[in-house]
């Protein structure tokens, strides 16, 4: 399939391109790695009028940490992200997260700002950032703003981005000591759309117990959910199976995800419960690896 | 007629027999091959069809003028533009062929079904236009699934002139007493299997481009069965002179042994514009109106006596055939498949089978790797190990206990199936050898991951190279049955080979050189054997599919081969005034045995000839058909709890007689098992009860990638195959006959509970073994 | 829409048209550049039968506008003999030849181009790591057992190249075909 005719923008720099969002946005659809809009395109499910082509925008494409914080460009590719060593040391949830987006040809041109704005709920990256905190930065020509994710993330495929904004920044708070992480998801195929998945990041006190959990659920809502009732359970608890079943029964306690041929709403439930259950052993298993080491 | 034994062993020096190097590989890798769509033609212009977006429905209007103003669009037609007759399968006379409108006329009865044409100056202007095309259809009630194909209150898709609603075929045949047999019998057991609704999808899509040539037209096609396109075409366009050629195919999977209607516009176009015009379809037309297969629906019961004897066997099956047949083969033979091979490789005295096919408002539903065979064998083998279950006796043994013994044979099925040679009892054990089966090791293996274990067996056996009289007695005379070798040797001793059976990716171009040069003794080297072209001489056939090749289409290279060193040696012996009998011919040279120095070369031979005397062509129509035959085992790992499932091993156990290329013939078994498992865990089309497809694309038809498929052990029984000219069967369906078979009964024996129904998908699983946690119930 | 002036290296040579915004690199590659090695099997982004290199990364050319290679170089499976001797083929190439790594053929370039970095990498390579390297690229011929071990032979022979002492500049071209 061929894709429909657009007007076809590529700015060099971010002025440029927040002008562009300025006079155009509503009409407009921002492409970065299009690995998810250009599939829209060529099968005419999506006809913007303009293409605005932020790939050639390079001060947007930047990985570093400023201040213990994890300061990753829009336009980062998923693969820089794959490769960096200073997110495999200090941000291995994210890290791990990276490696399920699709496939390798895939992560070389998506990028974390696109698949952020792009708000799949079975999106690894979003889940994963929910877990860790993050927040994002936007921009306009009507200045800059810090988003923080509950705020972000709406429903399925909406952020709370304006027309005339462009995602520019994710920024990751540290993750405290003594933590260890997991980030597991079912899918049908190597590479598929999870069914479901869990990001946990779970921190131990010197007690072996856990002081500190976050819990991000992918394909269990309309956004990447958190399950703040079962941090709340797990606070406090030495993690075995038992804590970790419970806390998971908790967790998915409520939610009706979305289902369709390739699993029932019912089924991902359970999937995902058993899947927060092992996410959050592997984690505390980690996270006790971490003190011991 | 037997043919020397002699053939079916390896000869000293054979060139069959061979792992040799593809020659095709050259041009594949280096991105030098030429597919339909990498033909070179000067202003060729795009075809692009427009397609029902609703089910079922009458035409009331179509409207294409402003499609017609979009710049690059050269012309719009619809069936009232065109006026063509109907694409209809010959079949038997009692049986109702459906017929095809070429471009949706009055009525349109699946989403895809084509409904006008736009041909413009780029794929891009024409897609342009054709969102312009405004088709006004008023719906009718959709005929979505088997059951609303029974049901005699809805529309009916055909108008039959016996008024048999949408049940387009039906065949009921009781052989034996099987009623007897059940009322006797120590074991009863009665199910419901399901199978999915599945598509080839060939990473190649469909394609055609034609211009016109010769006072007629030249159509290029990724077609598996040319000459049977030139026919239809000869017929439906009213014209003699058409040449139909094949590019290099980017796999078919009997998909592309189906002519579509598009293939036939296409020529028709080319005719009425003057000038060239390509279709080349993409990949959401491919999922969506080429061809699917395999949608059943079968209830089956079997009797057995107390030590496991299989008594009587009643099948009664569904088979949901899409909105149309499919040319040349029709509608009828994915049940007939299910009809006639449900005994499988065992002895079945009772049997009573109905078989019915049903028009639905979905995709046509044609061929596809294995045709009705992975159904039968789904059924049979469930049985067994239902059966097994039932009785207390190992899966195995009752298995071995059934099967038809290798000095039965000749022996011919309650079916009529003469299965013509070979060993079931030898294949089975072989398998079971290879992945370690131990009897004592039944029933669902815990591990230490939570993970639960099981082991799966399947045995079938299959036929391969339809013959004409087959065909004739099914009725389809649209299909030939033989096929056809044509070959020429040059004033350089180059011999150039035509076949009547394309290269789909299957290595013929590699396998009929090394039978060429085994039958003539010309050198490897000296040979080229190049793709099918109707024009190449007067040879017809019926082409790639069923596993033909190796048999049929080596049969008539070796009929021609061996007149043509006939007369390589006839010429030889006069020039060197000796006996015929005095010399042999090896490596393109004809020696005089007892003094060697008194050679002749090919090329000498040929530069003086006749101009005709070394061209021959031959057309082979095997006397019998001949059955593969296999056991399949494969051991998987489930999660209970995701219901996911890992292949931890997959062994084969084959004979298809000699084999002449190893490396080949295990890639294909390879890619085989591949689609199996395909079928059997991850593919599966849906539409919705408004007939809309929900499986349009690679993120919802899932193809297993590497990580899905397993790794496969091969073992070949060689067994000699008196019928066979030379000594080899078809193969290359195998892996798509037995993997539904092998993992639903791998899986059932993991999961402790009966997996009737494919896909075993995770969710199923899931609930399969939920279930088995509640009172049992049978499916 | 207006169209724009590009200038494409593929293999080297510089390739300039004036296009569509909306034409797709596959489809540039194809009729612009008239280089019909790659091939379009779905448009979709999931076959990768299309995949090339663009300055150097595997991507899939059926979902990037030609106009957002311009200025960039673009590697296609014609690229891979170049400066051979004719008839010989790269380690990667003459590797698949030997382990019947394809069938019909429409999807080799593909994996071809998709593996070509994996083979410069250090990084220990056992049959799962394999395969899922190989999972964005479908094949529908060959069950893919072949592949795999088309990939470890090329493996063997370009790292035991490089390891060996005189293998001063180990590049992906190979021994003779």
């Amino acid at each position: 399939m061929k894709p429909p005719p657009f007007e076809y923008h590529d700015p060099d720099t971010l002025d440029e391109a927040l002008a562009l969002l300025a006079e155009f946005g509503e009409d407009a659809k921002v492409l970065a790695g299009g690995q998810s809009l250009v599939p829209l395109l060529n099968f005419r499910l999506a006809s913007p009028e303009r293409i605005i082509d932020i790939n050639r925008i390079g001060e947007l494409s930047y990985l570093h940490a400023r201040d213990g914080r994890l300061r990753v460009g829009a336009l980062t590719r998923h693969s820089m992200l794959e490769g960096s060593a200073l997110v495999a040391r200090d941000w291995p949830l994210l890290s791990e997260a990276v490696r399920w987006v699709a496939h390798p040809q895939v992560r070389n041109r998506g990028t974390v700002g696109g698949t952020v704005a792009h708000a799949d709920p079975s999106a690894e990256i979003p889940v994963a950032l929910v877990a860790l905190d993050a927040r994002f930065r936007a921009r306009s020509l009507r200045g800059e703003r810090t988003i923080e994710w509950p705020d972000l993330f709406q429903g399925p495929m909406t952020t709370c981005l304006e027309p005339d904004e462009l995602l520019v920044e994710v920024e990751v708070p540290p993750v405290p000591a003594g933590s260890g992480h997991a980030f597991t998801e079912y899918s049908r195929r190597h590479g598929d759309y999870g069914l479901g998945g869990a990001a946990v990041r779970l921190t131990l006190d010197g007690d072996g117990r856990c002081s500190d959990a976050a819990i991000s659920l992918l394909g269990a809502a309309p956004t990447p959910l958190r399950a703040d009732a079962a941090e709340r359970l797990l606070v406090g608890a030495a993690i075995d199976e038992r804590a970790a079943a419970q806390a998971a029964e908790a967790a998915t306690e409520g939610t009706t995800p979305s289902g369709d041929l390739h699993g029932s709403s019912a089924y991902r439930r359970s999937l995902i419960t058993v899947l927060v259950r092992r996410a959050i052993v592997t984690a505390a298993s980690r996270a006790q690896e971490n003190i011991d080491g | 007629m037997k043919h020397p034994a002699a053939l079916n062993g390896k000869a000293q020096g054979s060139v069959v027999g061979r792992s040799m190097r593809r020659v095709e590989d050259q041009a594949l890798l280096t991105g030098r091959a030429t597919f339909l769509d990498d033909i070179d033609l000067p202003d060729v212009l795009h075809a692009v069809f427009v397609r029902s977006q609703v089910a079922h429905g009458t035409i009331r209007a179509i409207d294409v003028d402003e499609a017609t103003r979009v710049p690059g669009v050269v012309a719009v037609f619809t069936a009232d533009d065109l006026a063509l007759g109907d694409l209809v399968t010959p079949l038997q006379e009692d049986i109702f062929s459906p017929p095809r409108p070429l471009l949706a006329r009055e009525r349109v009865r699946f989403v895809g079904e084509p409904v006008a044409v736009v041909v413009a100056e780029s794929r891009y202007a024409g897609e342009d236009a054709a969102a312009l095309i405004e088709v006004e259809i008023e719906p009718l009630p959709v005929v979505g699934d088997i059951a609303a194909a029974l049901d005699e209150s809805g529309p009916s898709l055909h108008d039959q002139p016996d008024g048999s609603g949408n049940v387009v075929f039906e065949q009921q045949a009781t052989m034996g007493d099987p009623d007897a047999a059940f009322a006797s019998a120590a074991h009863v057991l009665e199910r419901t299997l399901q199978h999915p609704r599945l598509t080839a999808a060939p990473m190649e899509p469909r394609g055609a481009a034609a211009y016109p040539e010769d006072g007629g037209v030249t159509l290029w096609c990724s077609t598996q069965f040319p000459h049977s396109l030139r026919r239809i075409v000869r017929e439906l366009l009213g014209i003699e002179q058409v040449r139909v050629r094949c590019p290099d195919i980017g796999g078919g999977f009997g998909l592309k042994g189906i002519n579509y209607p598009e293939e036939i516009v296409v020529g028709r176009l080319a005719l009425e514009l003057g000038r060239a015009v390509k279709w080349v379809e993409d990949r959401a037309e491919n999922l969506l109106a080429s061809c699917h297969a395999r949608e059943m629906e079968v209830r089956v019961r079997a009797a057995a006596d107390a030590d496991g004897t299989l008594l009587a066997l009643d099948v009664d099956a569904i088979c949901d055939v899409g909105a149309y047949g499919t040319y040349p083969l029709g509608h009828i033979l994915e049940v007939l498949g299910v009809f006639g091979m449900s005994p499988g490789p065992y002895r079945v005295r009772n049997y009573r089978a109905r078989a019915r096919s049903v028009a639905t408002n979905k995709c046509p539903s044609g061929a596809y790797r294995g045709v009705g065979l992975p159904v039968a064998t789904f059924v049979h083998e469930r049985v067994m190990d239902l059966l097994a279950a039932q009785t207390g006796i190992d899966r195995a043994e009752l298995r071995r206990r059934n099967m038809v013994r290798a000095d039965e044979m000749p022996y011919t099925s309650i079916t009529n199936q003469r299965y013509d040679s070979g060993d079931y009892a030898a294949a089975l054990d072989a398998a079971l050898e290879l992945i370690g089966y131990d009897p004592t090791d039944n029933g669902s293996v815990e591990r230490k991951d939570g993970r639960l274990v099981g082991l799966g067996i399947a045995s079938y056996v299959e036929w391969t190279g339809t013959n004409s009289k087959i065909f004739r007695t099914r009725g389809m005379s649209a299909v030939n049955g033989f096929d056809g070798c044509h070959m020429e040797l040059d004033a350089e001793g180059v011999l150039t080979i035509w076949t009547t059976l394309p290269s789909i990716g299957q290595g013929t171009t590699t396998t009929f050189a090394q039978l060429a040069a085994d039958s003539i003794g010309v050198a490897l080297h000296d040979v080229r054997v190049v793709q099918s072209d109707t024009a190449a001489s007067d040879i017809d056939g019926t082409g790639t599919g069923a596993s033909r090749s190796a048999n049929i289409g080596a049969g008539a290279l070796h009929l021609a081969g061996t007149e043509l060193r006939q007369r390589l040696i006839e010429d030889a012996a006069e020039m060197l005034d000796v006996a015929p009998d005095e010399l042999e011919v090896a490596e393109s040279l004809i020696v005089e045995r007892d003094m060697p120095s008194r050679a002749i070369r090919f090329a000498e031979l040929a530069k003086t000839a006749e101009p005709e005397r070394y061209r021959v062509s031959r057309e082979f129509d095997p006397e019998h058909v001949l059955y593969a035959y296999a056991t399949h085992a494969c051991r998987v790992a489930v999660d209970p709890e995701t219901g996911d499932v890992e292949i931890v091993d997959w062994v084969v156990a084959e004979d298809c007689g000699r084999v002449v290329n190893p490396v080949i013939v295990e890639g294909q078994t390879q890619g085989a098992v591949a689609q199996g498992v395909g079928g059997a865990l991850y593919e599966s089309l849906h539409y919705d009860e408004a007939g809309q497809p929900q499986t349009a694309s690679f993120m919802d038809y899932l193809l297993p990638t590497a990580c899905e498929a397993p790794s496969v052990r091969i073992r070949h029984l060689e067994l000699p195959v008196p019928d066979a000219i030379l000594g080899s069967k078809g193969m290359a369906e195998g892996g798509t006959v037995a993997a539904g078979a092998a993992l639903a009964n791998a899986v059932s024996d993991a999961l402790g509970a009966e997996c009737n129904a494919l896909p075993l998908t995770p969710e199923r699983l899931w609930q399969c073994r939920a279930a088995a946690a509640s009172p049992p119930e049978t499916s | 829409m207006d169209k724009r002036k590009v200038e494409i290296e593929i293999n080297g040579r510089v390739h300039a048209a004036e296009i569509e915004p909306r034409l797709l690199l596959s489809d540039f590659i194809r009729y612009e550049a008239r280089l019909t090695g790659t091939h379009v099997g779905c448009e979709h982004g999931v076959c990768g039968a299309c995949t090339v290199q663009v300055d150097g990364l595997p991507i899939r050319s059926c979902l990037l506008f030609a106009v957002q290679a311009d200025g960039c170089e673009v590697r296609t499976v014609e690229g891979m003999t170049a400066g051979l001797p004719y008839g010989q083929l790269s380690v990667l190439q003459q590797a698949f030849h030997e382990k019947h790594a394809l069938q019909c053929g429409f999807c080799t370039p593909g994996f071809l181009l998709s593996l070509e970095p994996l083979l410069l990498s250090d990084v220990e390579l056992t049959d799962d790591q394999i395969r899922s390297a190989l999972s964005g690229n479908l094949c529908r011929c060959t069950g893919y057992q072949n592949i795999v071990a088309g990939v470890r032979l090329a493996v063997e022979r370009i790292r035991g190249d490089r390891d060996s002492p005189d293998s001063e500049a180990a590049t992906v071209a190979g021994e003779p075909g």
